[in-house]
């Protein structure tokens, strides 16, 4: 078929979300790697459908590293179009992308063109090809669904060209059985676009559902937590190229990146010893297969004796660093152990000995909640003093609830809106 | 419609014979009673409410000079033919039934069945509002509707405690047209207010969400958060019907399809084999235990439903809009189980789909739940979480006797101990098993001309329903009796249109509907 529009699709590229200095020049390797093949397939523009950035304002090192490889592109005469995704959006500050947008790196497409009730989202057209696009933002929460619910339809509904519709939000359709995350429905996507360029899942999805072709690509590259993980154990990573052709016809082309050799390592630790797994990990580490790759240990089940803690991953971490693993990713939050691991503490007071517990299980405390992760014993002090008040004369289960919610969500720093 | 004023304390008759199963009073001259008027007799220091239920005439003069006086005014005969005193002599009698027994205990009127009868002679005047003082509003309340003497409305709501109502089943039922669609649109715009019901609603006819200006479920305050809209052509905002066929299981069809035991073993063999992608593997494979023939009859029947075309290749593909076979729609079931636990109405559009397909859907959804509630109660924790309910049109399809069994039915006989309740609607009652129609403890009676469905009401009801059969035959459009086990008499209710319900509640400005976020766009 005669190609009309070539483009690239990418999105949550995450950059700057490791801190390990190895995978941090992969990272780079890698974005660098995806450009590149864009200009070998002659793409004439890329959309990075969000969460280009970890966050919004991420080490200037890295930002710096990305500059140079988004330079090197829109210096051919190139455009890349973007969205704020999840992570690289602040609603207080400005984010790194406003800042690469004023130096003429990428264009953010889908602002509100006017203000009002209504969102009627600013459409770009790419003067290379002439393809239409626009889009919406994506935003921490979800929050994105009220620009969604008051997209002016009609406005859109006239557009002309190959029209793209850039988003960074999940959709209810194809979440999957086993997932739990905030989505909302494809039919808040505008009708009428061409494609449907989404970013924030992290897999591959290319289907069309009610007549809309809607993709993501996922992550370019992952450095980090369960997509390493699945990234290890054979999930591929890369980005779309897509050919448009005269008649409209897609060609979609999925481009996988292969940025480091991995090796996925499964322990079962049900029914034995802390011991006896750590022997097993010893042996991983005299291994002579695993220099030069991304090493994944995922240690599962339930520990017959010991606590979990007395699982020696620093010394497996230092045994393949030392066998020259590029990098090692422990898994074990689906360690557990049948002993009783809590209220070991002593103390004078109730008091100590709950601030005792509430330290000792703070390691605990994982998520991106920064005031969970960083002021957690605090936090559970003023919640558990919150949850001794005891319901009041004459108050009526309902709002008891009521006030214990709105008490708790205030403790936690979970504001409405 | 009459509003019935509250200067009632007029007199419209007199009890001057009868029993404790049916007072007979002498009416008034020209209050002209009808059936079904509610009627107070204020005795001593309790007071009684009866119902009409028949009227009759009567005189106290020779029958033979009655009939003579008739046949002179039709004959044009010149005899003055006028009886002494016809005001006195010639007569309206009325037959009421009482319902209830109310007296002041505590400072309180307080009501219960009727273990007497009034003083002899007593007056009877008209109801108000006022002698309903005694029905207590519930926490949860639904409302039905207003309370009805007759034709003309109380200014008087009557509420129903939802988590009762709904737990021990619901029973709407009345002849084509008398308004119970609008009753259930009614009642789930109720249910709405709490975040305590969990209602799971097959909307067949696709006319409880309203669209554009059509008023409809949609309006409510807290729609956004408290109702799930589901169709084949959502509006935005709104989810499309997805099924991945993974989320079905055998049970779901058995039932709903009345497959053969040969064909059910074999979907369940097939579900053994394959796990949840049996559908894929019925349409895939054979199996040396499976004859060719069944295999080939269910394959007939999967394609029908879930319109499974063959490829070139002998493979199958579902060219379904709803179910999927591909990675669409996985979650949907989850979805719609997990927003009934947290107490929203489920809203599925029937309309586009067939009615096995939304019976289908309908089951594997409510497997789910049965099966989430069966683990609250083992572990105890039924008390903290919603009662649910499921909204079925049509109910006797899946109710009627000889229906293989399936989760519509387990659900009218145990489900009431997990928490899900069912709420019927039908216009036959009378294919219903009656072990089920028993064990429905709020029946919401229609208009019904038809007195052999009347019947089986009548029969079936909490209460003695037996005076009510020609007032159920003449009850207008969104007129019902409801007969519950969670009330003491058989209650006269008028619901309004759902139209006036939300403009009521719009103009008493519920604070919900000025709530109006504004939201910064990026
Ligand atoms: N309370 C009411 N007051 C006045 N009109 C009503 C009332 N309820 C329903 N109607 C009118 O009666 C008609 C039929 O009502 P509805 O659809 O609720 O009946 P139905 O019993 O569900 O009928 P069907 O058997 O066809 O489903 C509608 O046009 C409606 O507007
Ligand atoms: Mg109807
Ligand atoms: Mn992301």
């Amino acid at each position: 078929m005669a190609i009309k529009i070539k483009f690239a699709h990418m999105a949550d590229i995450h950059i700057g979300a490791t801190s390990d200095p190895n995978m941090k020049g992969l990272e780079l390797q890698t974005l660098e790697g995806a450009f590149n093949r864009c200009l070998r397939e002659g793409v004439d523009f890329v959309i990075i459908a969000g969460d280009i950035f970890h966050v919004n304002i991420p080490d200037l090192e890295v930002v710096k590293g990305a500059v140079e490889i988004f330079k090197r592109f829109v210096d051919t005469g190139r455009k890349i179009y973007v969205v704020y995704g999840s992570h690289d959006f602040s609603p207080n500050t400005a984010s790194i992308v406003d800042i690469i947008e004023a130096a003429g790196l990428v264009k953010r497409v889908g602002k509100p063109s006017a203000a009002g009730e209504r969102l009627m989202p600013e459409v770009v057209k790419d003067e290379r090809t002439g393809a239409t696009l626009t889009g919406i933002s994506g935003r921490r929460g979800l929050r994105e669904r009220d620009a969604f619910e008051a997209l002016d339809r009609e406005g859109l509904s006239h557009l002309k060209g190959f029209r793209i519709f850039v988003f960074h939000t999940s959709l209810d359709e194809i979440k999957r059985e086993d997932e739990k995350y905030d989505s909302m429905p494809l039919s808040l996507l505008p009708d009428g676009f061409d494609y449907y360029a989404g970013g924030h899942i992290h897999r591959i999805i290319d289907k069309v559902i009610d007549g809309k072709r809607v993709v993501y690509p996922g992550p370019l590259f992952t450095g980090w937590g369960g997509d390493l993980e699945d990234t290890v154990a054979g999930e591929r990573r890369g980005f779309f190229v897509v050919e448009v052709g005269e008649g409209g016809g897609l060609g979609v082309e999925f481009i996988a990146m292969r940025p480091f050799e991995g090796e996925l390592i499964r322990i079962n630790a049900d029914g034995r010893s802390a011991s006896d797994v750590n022997s097993e990990l010893a042996a991983v580490t005299r291994r002579h297969d695993l220099g030069g790759k991304v090493v994944v240990i995922k240690v599962c089940g339930e520990l017959s004796s010991g606590k979990t803690s007395d699982v020696d991953f620093a010394a497996v971490r230092k045994g393949l660093a030392d066998a020259g693993a590029i990098y090692v990713h422990l898994s074990r939050n689906q360690l557990r152990t049948k002993e009783f691991e809590a209220a070991t503490i002593k103390g004078e007071t109730n008091a100590q000995i709950e601030e005792g517990i509430f330290s000792e299980m703070s390691g605990a405390v994982k998520g991106t909640n920064e005031r969970l992760t960083k002021s957690c014993t605090e936090v559970a002090r003023l919640l558990l003093a919150q949850l001794r008040s005891q319901k009041l004369e004459g108050e009526t289960q309902r709002d008891y609830d009521a006030r214990m919610m709105a008490a708790a969500k205030t403790v936690l720093g979970i504001a409405e809106g | 419609m009459a509003e019935l004023g509250s200067n009632t304390k007029e007199a419209v008759g007199q009890i001057v014979e009868g029993s404790n199963e049916c007072l007979v009073m002498r009416e008034k001259k020209g209050v002209d009673l009808e059936l079904g008027d509610l009627i107070a007799v204020d005795s001593g220091n309790k007071k009684f409410i009866t119902m009409v239920s028949a009227l009759e005439y009567g005189s106290n003069i020779d029958v033979e000079r009655i009939y003579r006086s008739a046949g002179t005014e039709l004959e044009k005969q010149h005899y003055d033919v006028a009886f002494l005193d016809p005001d006195i002599n010639l007569f309206r009698k009325v037959l009421t039934k009482i319902l209830l027994e109310v007296k002041v205990e505590g400072g309180k009127l307080k009501a219960r069945s009727p273990r007497s009868i009034p003083e002899f002679m007593s007056k009877a005047r008209m109801v108000d509002e006022g002698d309903f003082s005694f029905l207590e509003t519930p926490e949860d309340k639904i409302t039905i509707g207003k309370l009805r003497s007759g034709s003309k409305r109380l200014k008087c709501d009557y509420c129903m405690d939802g988590s009762k109502m709904l737990s021990h089943h619901v029973l709407i039922s009345a002849q084509t047209g008398r308004g119970k669609s609008n009753l259930v649109k009614v009642m789930l715009w109720e249910a709405m207010k709490h975040e305590r019901f969990g209602v799971l609603v097959l909307d067949v006819h696709n006319e409880y969400h309203g669209s554009g200006n059509q008023a409809g479920l949609k309006d409510h305050p807290k729609a956004r958060d408290r109702l799930v809209y589901y169709s084949k052509d959502p509006p935005p905002g709104q989810r499309a019907l997805k099924i991945n066929l993974r989320s079905i299981d055998p049970q779901d069809i058995v039932g709903v399809l009345n497959l053969s035991e040969a064909q059910s073993e074999a979907a369940y063999l097939f579900r053994n084999k394959f796990g949840r992608d049996w559908i894929k593997g019925i349409m895939g494979n054979g199996d040396d235990k499976v004859s060719p023939s069944t295999l080939r009859a269910l394959r007939r029947k999967f394609e029908n439903l879930f319109r499974m075309v063959e490829q070139a290749d002998g493979s199958y593909s579902c060219n379904s809009d709803v179910f999927s076979m591909e990675a669409v729609g996985e979650s949907t079931v989850r979805d719609m189980a997990d927003d009934l636990e947290k107490g929203k109405v489920v809203l599925i559009d029937g309309s586009s789909i067939s009615d096995d397909t939304g019976l289908v859907i309908m089951s594997a959804i409510l497997e789910d739940v049965f099966r989430r509630y069966e683990g609250y109660k083992t572990r105890g924790e039924l008390d903290v979480v919603p009662q649910l309910a499921v909204v079925l049109e049509e109910a006797p399809r899946v109710l009627a006797e000889g229906t293989t069994s399936n989760i519509f039915s387990r659900i009218a006989r145990e489900g009431r101990k997990f928490k899900i309740g069912l709420v019927a609607i039908t216009q036959l009652v009378s294919v219903i098993p009656i072990d089920i129609l028993a064990n429905i403890g709020t029946k919401i009676i229609m208009g019904n001309e038809m007195a052999f469905e009347r019947q089986k009401l009548i029969d079936s009801a909490a209460q003695d329903l037996s005076a009510y059969g020609q007032i159920i035959a003449g009850l207008d459009k969104g007129e019902s009796i409801v007969s519950s086990i969670f009330s003491q008499f058989p209650v006269p209710v008028y619901t309004p249109l759902f139209d006036e319900v939300v403009r009521d509640e719009k103009e008493l400005g519920g604070t919900g509907y000025q709530e109006r976020r504004t939201t910064k766009f990026y």
